[in-house]
């Protein structure tokens, strides 16, 4: 069953596009959880709460960092939107939660994928 | 150390080396990150991943170009010279990849000048008087070395002027063949990731704890691997290539000490 669904929903051969679908996923499940949250969020927290892999959040924190430092922190007491952060994500609330740039059927398949202690779909990592 | 700790730290690694913050090195991630029982054991690896050099086809071309420059500069050309890889045979390579990125920097005038190993180009050497040999990656030193003292063995090949180019190479891997041929370019020149950064009693404490991780991957307290082949502490990794048994186990060792499957960052063939 799963190996179907890959089969027709994942892009064949291709991990940068299967990259990308996922990436634009987690981003949005990221920003819409810690616009939610006032409070600095543990990493273990929001990788909970998100279901989106370390390696994922640690390239969504590089990017948002990478377009205003003052977007969003990271330090002891953990992840935070910061206020213009959070004005940011509102003035672009359209391009970042509704914009869809993934298949239907892809979306439907991504939290398997988004996983936080899954391993990548096999026919990524045929050793 | 406990979870949150844990997590902490490698988020802190992760967004400090942004190459392996990409989904394909998700399981490689959650693997070493299991490996590391200890703050200080994750500091180490903190340390090698931050100061690996990450390689992509983009260094590729520069360093391709930089060595087809150091061949006009020192005179060479196809009249007079063979351009050749370190394959065997059929057998695959890495330094196949380098020699084509270099044959695309050179004019088509070099065609057929160009092979991918000794063999094939011995067959077509019409008296050219120059060899130049390319590897993607010089260790120790001992498979080059090897190599070019077995032409000089022979007196059919004896006579040739020895250059080497490199994509990148150990410093003493590169010192040890430098002796041996007229010149050599080496894209990239890499010390001993610990021992030429570190002095006691800093570097022992890291060495030790390197070592308590690579307990985990081997049985042999003596294995050859550890701290990469003959110790060479390398940290190198070139996109789409084999990584270096040079480089740190702890990298590349896809089996645990007690047999089970260890999905390791970097895959080795």
């Amino acid at each position: 069953m799963t190996e179907a669904l890959e089969k027709a929903y994942f892009p064949e051969d291709d991990i940068d596009t299967y990259e990308d679908y996922v990436f634009s996923v987690a981003r949005k499940k990221v920003l819409r959880y810690l616009y939610a949250n006032h409070d600095p969020q543990s990493i273990e927290d929001v990788l909970l709460a998100t279901k989106v892999s370390i390696n994922l959040l640690a390239k969504i924190y590089i990017e948002i960092s990478s377009l205003k430092l003052d977007f969003i922190r990271f330090n002891n007491d953990g992840l935070q939107l910061t206020d213009s952060g959070k004005r940011w994500v509102f003035n672009n609330r359209r391009s970042i939660f509704l914009v869809r740039k993934v298949r239907r059927g892809v979306k439907k398949n991504i939290p398997r994928g988004l996983d936080m202690f899954s391993k990548l779909p096999e026919k990524y990592t045929l050793r | 150390m406990d979870n949150k700790t844990r997590l902490d730290r490698m988020f802190t690694i992760l967004t400090r080396v942004g190459w392996i913050s990409s989904e394909r090195y998700r399981n490689g991630t959650l693997t070493i990150m299991d490996d590391c029982t200890t703050i200080g054991e994750l500091d180490v690896i903190e340390y090698l991943l931050t100061n690996l050099s990450y390689c992509t086809s983009s260094d590729v071309v520069a360093r391709a170009s930089e060595a087809a420059r150091f061949i006009t500069n020192h005179g060479l050309s196809p009249e007079t010279t063979l351009l050749v890889g370190l394959a065997e045979g059929d057998k695959t390579c890495g330094s196949t990849g380098i020699v084509r990125a270099i044959e695309v920097s050179l004019p088509s005038s070099w065609n057929g000048s160009v092979h991918t190993s000794f063999v094939s180009a011995f067959r077509k050497r019409e008296g050219k008087p120059n060899l130049v040999l390319i590897d993607d990656f010089v260790g120790t030193g001992d498979k080059m070395s090897k190599k070019i003292n077995s032409l000089r063995q022979n007196p059919k090949t004896k006579d040739y002027n020895i250059y080497v180019i490199s994509f990148a190479g150990m410093v003493e891997g590169v010192e040890k063949i430098r002796s041996l041929v007229s010149d050599s370019y080496i894209g990239l020149s890499l010390g001993k990731l610990f021992t030429s950064n570190m002095s006691d009693p800093e570097l022992s404490d890291v060495l030790a704890k390197m070592k308590n991780l690579e307990d985990k991957l081997f049985n042999d307290p003596e294995s050859e691997y550890r701290l990469g082949y003959k110790a060479s502490e390398a940290a190198f990794y070139l996109e789409a290539a084999n990584i270096p048994n040079n480089t740190f186990p702890i990298l590349w060792w896809e089996k645990y000490n007690d047999g089970s499957v260890r999905e390791s960052l970097f895959p080795r063939r």
